[in-house]
């Protein structure tokens, strides 16, 4: 304990003595050091700046100038910044103050340096220089002037006695007096003594020509003696100054001739010598407190050496006696369990060692018991583990083999031997490649190779189906699954592997049984295609020739006959649209039209396909359409309208009583999408809970019953679904039993946008009057078609339009017809004996004719399926119908071309704007609505057409004059005709009425009242003139309001 | 000795009157002659503002005189004008016809800079014309007065006339009028025109070189104040040279220096002149006219200088060689730095002047 004591106090000791060395050396280094450094630095700054600027004074390089600003601002500046900083440190105050006194003193160095900078490269810098440039030169050339004007005067006296000696003299004052300004000149370059006395000598030459020259009076003229006095003045003024000058160049040399010089002795030096005396006065105080802290350092140094030796030799006497003390009570127990550790690295785990003592020793002998009797139980848990995976492989029912990294097998199961046909003693220790037929055997050890190099892997972790070979030789299919393991930092791979052969066997009887199915599928589509084709032939004739007849005079008993055939026919129809229909939703094939429609015409358009039928059964029908909902939309309304007919016509089916609803609302609206919904209710029969699913399936009813109550095919409900579910929606149903029903769907609709709406109404030719559907124009339409049938029908239905219609039974005769004669438009069945509609088609489209090329053309085909129609655009037809033919659909499909027909030729819009004579409305002068229609608005283009109008209809009413003169009634009738159309262009429709009633007569013939009739057209003319140019004035005028 | 003449002078013509009309006689300002005669005004005490008055040795060695003053420098400086003008028709230079510069509030001080230059140029005019040059008054030390403005003045106007003479001049002038309610305004204005005058009479007029030793005098006089402030940097580094630089660019930077001035002065509670730079033609600008704004500006420097007693005289400024307005320009670019510098310095330490007398009070009693 003493020792340990005197141990500690020893090393306080030291500690503190070791501290103290560390606050010395510190001061040291920090503060007496950088000092000594930041005052060696500034004198070398003051140095190296003073030189700097002797360079620059004598030799003017610009290096010399960058040198002395950066001793200041890196040398200088900066280490008076440290001394700044370092001065708190500073022991002694008069360093502190010396310090200030130092930067003063730099600060009047730099300023004296820069001063003396400023000036040693300018001429200021020698005073000589400065009189000789300002006073002597200024007046040297007037003297050499004025002698040169005299010697010119001189030189224009005619020759006289003493004159050459006169001139000579002038010649000589101004040579000497040059030569004197030269010596002067270089004078002022060398200040030496030579130059200045070669300059009085030749100064003095000169004043002894001058006299010669002014000692002859008798030779001046008036004018040579202003010039001689003016130069006698100005060689006196030089004179003296260039004396004055000499005087200056000789006081200057004593100190003076440079001024920078003088100032770098007279101010900088002595500045320097300021600065660096007490830079010295600093460094010398800093110095000697560095001296003293450095011997304070060593003694401390010194003594904390001693203390730690004496410590180490007094630690090293302790730790020799405690350890021999030490050592004989540890050895025993160790030599102990070193025996036991040598028998259990032998195996022998049998007993636990004594345990003797609590100490180190003795805990390590348990703790090794402890491990022992661990080691023992796992090794009973692993051969209980070894034989647990035993029976697993021998009693799993697929095949299990191990193989290591070089592919040679280790375990080789039961399974294994029974599914290739080895035992396993033949098979363990080889590659297993002898269970892969080739050519897969071959590159087995390329496999495992690559994997083991790259480590990509292929089928390790997953499985595959790969090929077996068995013992014999044969193959078989199976899956092979492997895994990989690690076993004493070895990779072994395991791969379990399956017979397929069964699974195969199974799965190519299911892909014949599908093949099998989707045959018979096929064959049904086809069959239901055919028969839909098949029968859609007659049933257009059954229908179309029923409307004929039913346009003709009957018997209310025929009639009513006949109305029962259409219905029939009608229903028979129905019932075919549905199965085909229902054959396109079973192959998938059915694809919705996207178009502008208006809703609300659609609603209409289905209650009126119901409306008799709810009012034959004394049903009330309610449809209401939120206010919210637009009307103009984008989707297939052919298809929307198809399922609100028939879900309203299962609501009339169902109901004996009370009402029907149609309704629609918005259920969301985003960009230019709307979702709607629609419900149809009834206060039928209702449907059954169980049964809501249900109805939904084809060929479904609630029950037979209904069936054969209520009929129908059972596919309504399949379609509409479908249907809904095409167009982005979906169908659901709410029942009561007893109370009604009501069928919701869900439809997503585009909405145009708003500068879509002017332009697609438009080309849709609705804004024509709103006569889009009562289409009153005289076509000249032509015909094609094979089955008469058909031909007959559709001359039929276009005559009793008014429409003039010729005929021909395939395509070379329609090619024929308009060689003959010009038509407006063409109905083509595609599919005819010789030359069909698409071959015609390509054949008029190639036509050099205008008016033949351009002919609007509309297919006829009994195809009813998809592609169709596109294939009829694509060989270049303009539309598209579909037989049975129904006069609606081929009158819109006429509309829908006429668009077109008006954009080529203005002819067209002339039908929109006559009414039938009828009519008991009176005509105005002009419509201004349809004018401005007409011109979109644009006021510039109404004054354009109203001009040619103009000059139009005087050229044509005096040749409709001109005609009735001859009595050429037909041309009277052509001119009438196109009079018609321009006026009626242009609103001008009682005009367009007259006219048209003068094209009638004048097809005619010649008729009495003709000339009446062409008086009268010309009278409305010209009102519509008179009415177009004042509506024109008052259309500009409100422009002009505007502006 | 010549301003003590000139009070006694005036002190007769005071008491025993003279010169009662608003003209002066020739003889009376005949700068020629021994006996040296300078104007009364009729009312002096009406006309003399009291920030023209300086309170120093002026008032108190010349008294009263000293308020009938600016009306007598004026009239020598008119009277420097009309016989300029005969000179100038002797020798067919062309007439100044620049504006009168706008000013307000001049000093003595400030007169006496621009008297300085007029001198200056007229002494140069008389070694043009006669080979003679006369000695520059020796500038007054502490504040000006003005008799000094006078006395530099009258040493103008006898160069004018030594040339008048040489170049014998037959005319003489008789009389000229004056104004009795002359400010240092006026004179200032006068003396700017007669300094105009002389420089286009000139055959080597003031140069941008003349202006550039000004400006370094001004870059003296700046260093010399900045050095009250230790931490400050005396002459900071030139800005970049800027080539085809015009004496307006020059003139409109010395304008900026002459603005700090006024803040320093401002901020040190003393009164400067006031400088309308917004009526100034600066498109009409010579070297002449931006030695005459750097002499003003020298002026205001010399000012402030001479509040610190014991503070060291600027460094005397050489020739420098031949300059362009752009070496001018960055010269004053150093200025412009300085006074900067010293605006700030002074308005954190407004009480700079007190400072420095409490700090020498301090030092003397040590």
């Amino acid at each position: 304990m003493i020792v340990m004591a005197c141990g500690v106090v020893l090393l306080i000791v030291a500690l503190f003595a070791t501290l103290w060395l560390r606050s010395a050396t510190l001061r040291l280094l920090e503060f007496r050091a950088p000092t000594v450094h930041a005052v060696d630095l500034v004198l070398q700054g003051v140095n190296r700046s003073l030189a700097d600027l002797r360079g620059w004074t004598l030799l003017g390089q610009e290096r010399f100038k960058e040198s002395r600003a950066a001793a200041w601002s890196t040398g200088i500046q900066p280490s008076i910044a440290t001394l700044r900083e370092l001065q708190s440190s500073w022991p002694d105050r008069d360093d502190r103050r010396r310090l200030e006194a130092l930067i003063t003193s730099l600060a009047d160095l730099r300023e004296a340096q820069w001063w003396i900078e400023d000036v040693a490269r300018t001429p200021g810098n020698q005073p000589t220089r400065v009189l000789y440039l300002f006073d002597v030169e200024p007046v040297a050339r007037a003297v050499y002037a004025s002698a040169t004007s005299m010697i010119d005067l001189e030189k224009t006296i005619t020759d006289g006695p003493g004159r050459k000696r006169f001139l000579a003299d002038m010649a000589g004052f101004r040579g000497a007096f040059t030569r004197s300004w030269g010596a002067l000149a270089d004078y002022v370059e060398s200040m030496a003594d030579s130059d200045a006395r070669e300059f009085h000598e030749f100064l003095g030459q000169a004043k002894t020509f001058l006299d010669g020259v002014a000692g002859k009076s008798a030779l001046l003229t008036p004018q040579l003696r202003e010039v001689l006095d003016g130069t006698e003045e100005e060689y006196h003024a030089y004179g003296e100054l260039a004396r004055r000058l000499i005087e200056t160049g000789s006081s200057a040399r004593s100190g003076q001739s440079n001024v920078a010089l003088h100032l770098m002795a007279s101010d900088a030096v002595p500045l320097a010598e300021k600065s660096t005396a007490l830079l010295s006065s600093i460094a010398l105080n800093q110095d000697r407190q560095m001296q003293s802290d450095a011997e304070r350092v060593t003694i401390i140094g010194q003594v904390s050496i001693v203390l730690l030796v004496v410590f180490i030799i007094t630690m090293a006497l302790v730790a020799r006696l405690v350890a021999v003390r030490g050592a004989d009570h540890i050895t025993g127990p160790v030599e102990s369990l070193s025996l036991a550790t040598q028998q259990l690295a032998d195996g022998a785990l049998g007993k636990d060692i004594p345990v003797e003592g609590d100490d180190e020793v003795g805990q390590l002998t348990r703790s090794f018991n402890t491990m022992r009797g661990s080691l023992e139980q796992k090794e009973a848990a692993l051969r209980n583990e070894v034989a647990h995976t035993q029976a697993i492989l021998s009693t799993a029912a697929d095949g299990v083999i191990v193989i290591d990294r070089k592919a040679r097998v280790k375990t080789f199961n039961p399974a294994a031997e029974e599914l290739f046909g080895l035992r396993s003693d033949d098979v363990l220790g080889k590659n297993v490649k002898l269970l892969i037929p080739e050519p897969f055997r071959s590159e087995h050890d390329h496999y495992v190779a690559d994997y083991l190099r790259t480590g990509t892997r292929k089928i390790i972790g997953t499985g595959r189906e790969v090929v077996g070979q068995r013992a014999d030789g044969s193959t078989f299919p199976m899956w092979l699954s492997v895994g990989e393991m690690v076993v004493d930092n070895d990779k072994m791979f395991v791969g379990v592997v399956h017979d397929m052969t069964e699974e195969k066997r199974a799965e190519r009887e299911l892909e014949k049984a599908k093949e099998e199915a989707e045959e018979g599928n096929r064959a049904k589509s086809e069959f239901l295609a055919n028969i839909s084709h098949e029968l859609r032939t007659p049933m257009n004739g059954i229908i179309g020739m029923t409307e004929l007849l039913l346009s003709t005079e009957h018997s209310s008993e025929q009639r009513e006959y006949l109305r029962i055939v259409q219905r029939s026919a009608d229903a028979l129809l129905f019932l075919l649209n549905e199965i085909l229909d229902f054959s396109k939703v079973e192959a998938g094939r059915i694809e919705l039209q996207s178009g502008r429609f208006e809703l609300r015409d659609t609603f209409d358009e289905a209650l009126h396909a119901v409306d008799f039928r709810v009012f034959e059964k004394g049903l009330e029908i309610i449809s209401r359409v939120s206010a919210d909902v637009p009307d103009d939309l984008i989707g297939d309304d052919v298809r929307l309208r198809q399922v609100l007919v028939n879900l309203l016509s299962n609501a009339l089916k169902f109901t004996e009583e009370g009402k029907i609803e149609l309704s629609v609302d918005m259920l969301e609206q985003s960009g230019d999408q709307v979702r709607l919904q629609f419900a149809v209710g009834d206060t039928g029969i209702g449907i059954p809970a169980d049964k809501l699913e249900l109805i939904f399936e084809s060929f479904r009813q609630v029950d037979s019953s209904t069936t054969r109550r209520y009929g129908g095919t059972g596919l309504g409900l399949t379609i509409c679904s479908e249907l809904v579910r095409l167009m982005e929606g979906e169908m659901w149903v709410e029942s009561t039993v007893g109370s009604g029903s009501t069928f919701f769907f869900t439809v997503l609709f585009g909405v145009p946008k708003p500068d879509e709406k002017v332009v697609n109404r438009t080309e849709a030719g609705e804004d024509f009057g709103g006569l889009k559907k009562d289409f009153n124009r005289v076509l000249r339409v032509l015909v094609a078609e094979d089955n008469e049938v058909n031909r007959v029908l559709l001359a039929r239905m276009l005559e009793k339009k008014g429409h003039m219609v010729e005929t021909a039974e395939n395509g070379k005769g329609a090619l024929a017809l308009l060689d003959r004669g010009i038509f407006d438009l063409a109905l083509m069945d595609v599919q005819m004996p010789e030359l069909d509609g698409f071959e015609t088609t390509a054949a008029i489209r190639k036509d050099p004719r205008d008016q033949v090329r351009r002919l609007p053309i509309i297919a006829i085909t009994a195809h009813a399926m998809k592609g169709f129609r596109e294939r009829c655009l694509d060989a270049g037809m303009d539309d598209y119908v579909s037989k049975p033919l129904k006069r609606r659909d081929v009158l819109d499909a006429i509309t829908r071309v006429i668009p077109s027909l008006i954009q080529s030729k203005p002819g067209p819009v002339e039908a929109a704007t006559v009414r039938s004579a009828s009519d008991p409305r009176p005509l105005d002068d002009l419509d201004r609505k349809l004018v401005l229609r007409q011109v979109e608005g644009d006021t510039e283009l109404l004054g354009e057409v109203v001009q040619i109008y103009s000059d139009q209809s005087a050229v044509l009413l005096k040749k409709i004059r001109e005609a009735l003169a001859s009595g050429d009634s037909e041309s009277v009738a052509e001119l009438a005709h196109t009079l018609k159309g321009s006026s009626g262009s242009l609103g001008g429709l009682r005009a367009a009425e007259v006219a048209w009633k003068l094209e009638q007569m004048g097809r005619d013939g010649p008729a009495e009242g003709l000339e009446e009739m062409a008086a009268r057209l010309e009278q409305e003319v010209q009102k519509v003139q008179t009415a177009l140019e004042k509506f024109e004035q008052e259309i500009r005028g409100e422009d002009g309001e505007e502006v | 000795m010549g301003s003590v003449r000139k009070f006694i002078l005036l002190l007769v013509v005071l008491v025993f009157g003279g010169a009662p009309s608003g003209a002066v006689r020739a003889a009376d300002v005949d700068t020629e002659k021994s006996e040296t005669i300078v104007p009364l005004p009729d009312n002096p005490s009406g006309v003399v503002r009291s920030s023209d008055v300086e309170t120093n040795r002026t008032s108190e060695s010349h008294g009263i005189a000293s308020i009938a003053m600016p009306a007598a420098i004026y009239v020598s400086v008119r009277w420097i004008q009309s016989e300029l003008e005969l000179v100038r028709v002797e020798m067919g230079k062309p007439k100044n016809t620049q504006p009168r510069i706008a000013l307000k509030n001049a000093a003595p001080r400030e007169v006496y800079f621009q008297a300085q230059a007029l001198f200056r140029k007229a002494n140069r005019l008389s070694f043009e014309q006669t080979r003679e040059r006369a000695t520059e008054p020796l500038a007054p030390k502490g504040l000006i007065a003005p008799a000094d403005v006078l006395d530099v003045v009258q040493a103008a106007l006898s160069r004018v006339r030594h040339v008048k003479n040489r170049l014998m001049v037959k005319e003489s002038i008789k009389e000229v009028e004056y104004d009795s309610k002359s400010t240092f305004t006026a004179i200032y204005r006068a003396i700017v025109d007669a300094s105009r005058q002389v420089n286009l009479m000139l055959d080597r007029r003031f140069s941008p070189s003349d202006v550039f030793q000004e400006v370094t005098l001004a870059v003296g006089y700046s260093a010399r104040l900045l050095s009250r402030f230790p931490e400050s940097t005396r002459l900071p580094n030139a800005p970049p040279f800027e080539r085809g630089k015009q004496p307006r660019d020059v003139y409109r930077r010395l304008t900026s220096c002459f603005q700090s001035i006024q803040t320093i002065a401002s901020r040190s509670g003393l009164d400067v002149l006031s400088l309308e730079t917004s009526e100034i033609d600066l498109e009409h600008v010579s070297p002449s006219d931006v030695y005459d704004i750097a002499a003003l500006v020298v002026s205001e420097l010399d000012y402030l200088h001479s509040r610190f007693e014991g503070l060291e005289p600027p460094r005397k400024v050489f020739y420098p060689g031949r300059k362009f307005p752009a070496h001018v320009y960055q010269r004053v670019g150093i200025l412009e730095k300085q006074l900067e510098d010293l605006r700030r310095l002074v308005v954190e330490s407004p009480n700079w002047m007190v400072e420095v007398e409490a700090d020498e009070a301090r030092g003397s009693e040590k």
